[in-house]
């Protein structure tokens, strides 16, 4: 049975055109567009929309998809000219009856939606998003008051889809600048009481290619899907910085 | 060998650019001040004619020579600082850094100098060349 017998009926449904960016190192070394009509539902999500390109149109077209609840930050996609996960975004709320899919802009691509996210995970582990601690561990677990645990609430909700790290002009341009994502996680750990390691931390980001070349464009928070403020972490983390240079924590 | 052991790159260390932050900043803030203090007095403080003799008198006003300096001072520092935070948005290396800030200092002195050349020179009591 070829993927095609099974292609629902189109009469009498909503339909959008639906076009998407292809390409396949391994034939061509163009990109081009492929387009596609096909009949949507109230509820339909983008991932929903390329599930059914998959399994009834084209079963070569690359994505990347796992939890599909905007959790795991594996479909950040750029939809009609904005940054979006495919899994959250209803295709009703785009309110366009044609829909351009194009894969996270300034990546690599290495075929037709999945973009080369080595260099944004690169950046992350440089900046040890992890713990350090000094002091012996604790026998059960690390206290913390709810009230420094809420300094927190913003950075923690970062699902590391690279939405931010893609829009960044600054990443664009240098390849060695940490980028949003990973300057918010920097923060998150900085603003831990728990965590003991400010002073390499701070050599980490107050550096040419680390905090001092944002300049606070905001591309990143308006490219985050989960509405963190990159910017106000990066300029945290400036202030952070100026504060050692005069003896401060 | 995991991330944890591989160390920070040759980069990550050294000086960063913590105090031209803060000094792009208050330089910013100063300026906003001297540049309306400059309007105001170009357009309300004693004889506003553009002419060489009003022009002398002014330039004989340590209040005017003071905002001046510090126009000219914090407006160079703070245009070639952006200068240099334009330039190095685009990946130079650690070594080509240092080069372009030494030679942006010395352009921003050389040209300070100059410029309070012609300020000072009515304080003086000289012509502007010396005349």
């Amino acid at each position: 049975m070829s993927i095609t017998d099974t292609k629902p009926q189109l009469k009498g449904q909503n339909v959008a055109t639906v076009n998407i960016f292809r390409y396949d190192p391994s034939t061509t070394d163009e990109a081009h567009y492929d387009s596609w009509q096909v009949p949507i539902t109230g509820s339909m999500t983008v991932l929903d929309l390329l599930f059914y390109i998959l399994e009834h149109e084209d079963g070569s077209l690359a994505f990347r998809y796992a939890c599909r609840e905007a959790i795991c930050g594996s479909c950040a996609l750029y939809v009609n000219g904005t940054y979006r996960l495919a899994c959250k975004t209803q295709l009703k709320d785009l309110k366009a009856t044609e829909i351009n899919i194009s894969p996270l802009p300034h990546l690599k691509v290495i075929k037709d939606l999945v973009v080369d996210m080595d260099p944004f995970w690169e950046k992350y582990e440089r900046i040890r998003p992890y713990l350090i601690t000094r002091d012996d561990l604790p026998e059960k677990e690390f206290l913390q008051d709810p009230a420094d645990r809420l300094k927190m609430d913003d950075m923690v909700d970062c699902i590391l889809c690279g939405a931010c790290y893609s829009s960044c002009p600054q990443c664009w341009t240098d390849p060695e600048y940490l980028g949003p994502a990973a300057l918010v996680k920097m923060n998150r750990f900085t603003v831990d009481t728990r965590d003991q390691a400010n002073q390499e931390r701070t050599k980490i980001f107050d550096n040419e290619h680390g905090v001092w070349r944002c300049h606070t464009i905001f591309n990143c928070v308006e490219a985050c899907p989960k509405d963190i403020n990159q910017t106000y972490s990066i300029q945290h983390l400036k202030r952070r910085a100026v504060a050692r240079r005069f003896g401060g924590k | 060998m995991s991330v944890r052991d591989q160390g920070q790159p040759a980069w990550l260390v050294g000086p960063g650019g913590a105090m031209a932050w803060l000094l792009q900043r208050l330089s910013g803030f100063i300026l906003i001040i001297l540049l309306a203090t400059h309007l105001l007095l170009l357009h309300y403080g004693g004889d506003q004619q553009l002419v060489f003799a009003s022009v002398t008198i002014r330039l004989k006003t340590l209040l005017f020579i003071i905002i001046d300096t510090g126009l000219l001072a914090l407006g160079l520092y703070h245009g070639l600082n952006g200068l240099r935070n334009v330039v190095l948005d685009y990946d130079l290396s650690r070594r080509a850094g240092s080069v372009l800030t030494t030679v942006l200092w010395i352009v921003g002195i050389f040209m300070t100098i100059y410029g309070a050349t012609a300020l000072y020179s009515f304080w003086a009591g000289r012509g502007v060349f010396g005349g």
